[in-house]
């Protein structure tokens, strides 16, 4: 059914992981009410997650990290791995390291705060499916323990660049692109760009978690 | 202390040291002897020579023999009617071969080759009845091959126990010694090999083996008396041993003090290799001229060797010393007996060449003893080394050890926090979400519920900020603007965020930074309800961080006076980092300083 309604209509389908009643309700309404935007599904474990996505193949996944019967990272990766153009964020709380890091390695492009405003939800969910990378001062922040050249291997200090670095060290102290570009004197695309490499070369290092735990606990 | 000598000065003061102690064997020399009682010492004899016959006065010394023939001559003393018991005649010195009668009938064997007594005492008894009769003559017929020579000392006769025991004085003092230095050498020489094979970089071991068994060849000469192959090639091999061990020392002590130098010694070999060959080639006329030049040759390179020790250096002063005065009484001793030999300055009956291999041992001694102590106090080193090495290695694996465990403990610490994170995110942070999300979606608005719910939703985030972002208080900040924006955003209000340089807070840590979190919040949260501002100003500096306002302002001391909650409790916070909070406020807005500078 959906890959004609999608060309058709410009309406992009999205599954909801999520396994609080309230939390999902409330994201359903927000999500449906862009006119772009249309929850094709919601679902509350990992196993329905998972059929739901091969049965109606949504363009993007939202999906939360603890469910009751296993993990969103598996959802991430099983969207990632899927055969048909599909996104996937994170649904979470705080936006904490363990679970970000890790579904940003399964492919996720980021994740949505549940305190964000509805039309702040429409609007993310918007730039990724545009092919955009959004990216918090507490991902920037991760990322950049990564790469810290006194604590992190060789690897690491080679993933990024001078300017991507900067970019980074920018957005954790809470700047947003615009203020960044202005800063830099550089285009806001120039800085999205920035972000995505920043992106593709954590995905394609294999062993960036590693790196990164080495990093934390100080055995490096 | 140093030597201060220069090389010539080093050589000056070796040559006067050798010629002081050469003039005292010389003149002390004649001053040792004793008077044996019941003894009668002849001194006068009637001295033939091929039938020549005049009286002379002992000690009588002939020309050394350079040719093939054996020559004889003949001393006869009369023995005068003493009281005393005559039985018995020492010769302390004499030379070469002798055959002694007394009134004319024979007391010693017919002489062979094998019995000569170049350096040996002969002594012979007789029975008193031989005297009985009117000849009361005594005859030494001395003869002597190639390469010797006729000579005879002053005789002794009287009783055999009173002759007996000079003989015996004579005899230790002439061959003993010579043998108790021949088994001291056979024993260097082991020890000398030993530690050549053993030592194999120090290679002046090496050089003090050759000059051992150089020695051990010249001692064969003194202690055998007889030669072991035909007399003209062991004297070759004798004088040549002398002068190899000449060399030796000279290679020893410049390899035992680093010394590159070895022209001369080549060139004193080579000489001396050359004089050797020319004796060999049997002209006699020359031969007295070649040992002589071979010994000048070895005595400058002696004298050479002995300046070594003297050379400038802070190495060694007192070994350097000794070994030094070691080496000059041994050079001394055997010039002495050259001198000697030749019949000049040193009496002919005072030979001291016994003497000149006794301070070479005394060097080997010195110089084992001073090996022994300095590999000990080496050794001694190196187990202080060791044992400091070993405290350091195990100072550093302590150290190792303990930060091991604190990473295992961090990381036990980083696990239980990630425990504790996963039960706020899943657990409260998940049910606050989903009873705000429910309250929101309530037909019936609770703005009080909301916000309280909000607000601990906030603050959580901020815990789990603070607990994840430990190192850098501006990307706390940067993770606090994320949190907080959406609250403007819905005031329709915006940030300037000026955030730069690295806030170095007095007391860094987790719950510092969360304090200073949660005033900052409280600062942005109060600009936001009660400010009626557009935009909130952030900023940072090493010792300040600036929350401000474009807003109505409010007045501080009514604020302060009633006591305001927010104001407060910012106070409160404040002291806890131990920073000053100064708030002004003016109708262009408020401004609130954190200040720990």
């Amino acid at each position: 059914m959906n890959n004609e309604y999608q060309k058709n209509n410009q309406v992009r389908t999205v599954l909801i992981v999520e396994d609080q009643k309230h939390t999902s309700d409330r994201l359903r309404e927000a999500i449906d009410s862009a006119r772009s935007l249309k929850v094709i599904g919601n679902c509350q474990t990992m196993s329905q997650a998972l059929s739901m996505l091969a049965n109606y193949r949504p363009d993007f996944v939202l999906t939360d990290i603890g469910l009751p019967d296993g993990s969103g990272i598996e959802v991430i990766r099983a969207a990632a791995a899927a055969d048909w153009p599909c996104e996937s964020m994170v649904f979470t709380v705080f936006g904490d390291e363990r679970n970000v890091l890790s579904a940003i390695r399964a492919g996720a492009k980021g994740y949505i705060l549940k305190t964000s405003h509805a039309k702040d939800i429409v609007k993310e969910i918007e730039i990724v499916l545009e092919g955009g990378a959004p990216i918090s001062p507490q991902i920037a922040h991760y990322l950049l323990t990564i790469v810290r050249g006194d604590t992190a291997t060789q690897e690491g200090k080679d993933l990024l660049t001078e300017r991507e670095r900067e970019v980074l060290g920018l957005i954790a102290k809470g700047y947003k692109r615009g203020e960044i570009a202005s800063q830099m004197a550089i285009t806001v695309g120039t800085v999205g760009n920035h972000i995505h490499n920043i992106y593709r070369k954590l995905n394609a290092s294999s062993n960036t978690e590693a790196v990164f735990i080495a990093g934390k606990s100080g055995i490096l | 202390m140093t030597l201060p000598f220069s090389r010539a000065f080093a050589i000056g003061t070796s040559i006067i040291s050798v010629t002081l102690l050469v003039l005292v064997f010389a003149f002390a020399l004649p001053k040792f002897g004793w008077d044996i009682d019941d003894v009668l010492r002849l001194t006068t004899a009637e001295h033939c020579v091929e039938g020549i016959c005049e009286r002379s006065t002992l000690p009588g010394v002939g020309a050394r023999n350079f040719s093939d023939s054996i020559i004889a001559e003949t001393y006869r003393f009369e023995i005068p009617d003493v009281s005393g018991e005559v039985t018995g005649v020492l010769l302390p010195r004499l030379s070469d071969l002798a055959q002694v009668r007394v009134a004319g009938i024979a007391i010693s064997p017919v002489p062979t080759p094998d019995a000569r007594r170049w350096n040996a005492p002969f002594f012979l008894t007789f029975p008193n009845v031989l005297l009985d009769g009117p000849r009361r003559d005594l005859e030494i017929t001395l003869m002597a091959g190639r390469g010797s020579r006729i000579s005879l000392s002053p005789i002794l006769v009287g009783s055999v126990a009173s002759l007996e025991f000079h003989y015996q004085a004579v005899a230790i003092y002439r061959v003993g010694l010579a043998r108790i230095a021949f088994g001291l050498t056979v024993i260097a020489i082991f020890v000398f090999a030993v530690m050549a094979l053993l030592q194999r970089r120090e290679r002046f071991y090496r050089w003090l083996l050759v000059a051992n068994l150089a020695q051990l060849v010249f001692l064969w000469h003194i202690m055998m008396r007889f030669d072991p192959i035909d007399t003209q090639s062991w004297l070759l091999i004798w004088v040549s041993a002398l002068h190899i061990h000449v060399f030796a020392m000279y290679r020893f002590v410049s390899g035992y003090l680093n010394l590159k130098t070895r022209k001369l010694g080549y060139l004193v070999l080579s000489v001396q290799a050359l004089c050797i060959f020319l004796i060999w080639c049997h002209n006699p006329n020359w031969e007295p001229w070649l040992i002589g030049i071979m010994a000048v040759c070895s005595l400058i390179l002696y004298i050479h060797t002995l300046s070594f020790w003297l050379l400038p250096s802070r190495r060694l002063v007192h070994l350097r010393i000794a070994l030094f005065g070691l080496m000059s009484i041994s050079a001394a001793g055997v010039i002495a007996e050259a001198l000697r030999q030749i019949g000049w300055l040193v009496p002919y009956d005072r030979e001291v060449y016994h003497l000149a291999t006794a301070p070479i041992f005394l060097l080997y001694l010195v110089m084992m003893i001073h090996h022994l102590l300095s590999a000990q106090a080496a050794n001694r080193r190196l187990i202080r080394d060791l044992r400091g090495r070993i405290k350091a290695r195990m100072r550093e694996l302590k150290e190792t050890h303990e930060k091991l465990s604190l990473v295992v403990e961090q990381e036990a610490v980083s696990h239980e926090r990630q425990r504790i994170m996963m039960d706020l995110h899943d657990g409260v942070g998940g049910q606050l979400v989903n009873t705000l999300a429910y309250v929101n979606g309530h037909p019936q608005q609770d703005p009080v519920l909301q916000d309280a719910l909000a607000g601990a939703l906030r603050d959580l985030g901020l815990m789990v900020d603070s607990l994840q972002m430990t190192g850098s208080v501006v990307q706390l900040l940067g993770a606090l603007r994320r949190r907080i924006e959406p609250m403007l955003e819905t005031a329709g209000m915006k940030f300037d965020w000026e955030i730069g340089e690295e806030p170095q807070l007095p007391t860094p840590g987790m719950m510092k930074n969360l304090t200073l979190l949660r005033l900052v919040q409280e600062a942005i949260t109060n600009a936001v309800r009660h400010a009626n501002a557009t935009t909130v100003k952030v900023t940072t500096t090493q010792d300040k961080v600036i929350i401000s306002d474009d807003g109505t302002g409010f007045d501080v001391a009514l604020t302060a006076g009633r006591s305001g909650i927010g104001i407060l409790s910012m106070r409160k916070r404040a002291d806890e980092l131990g920073a000053e909070l100064y708030i002004t406020s003016g109708p262009k807005g408020t401004s609130v300083t954190l200040n720990w500078g």
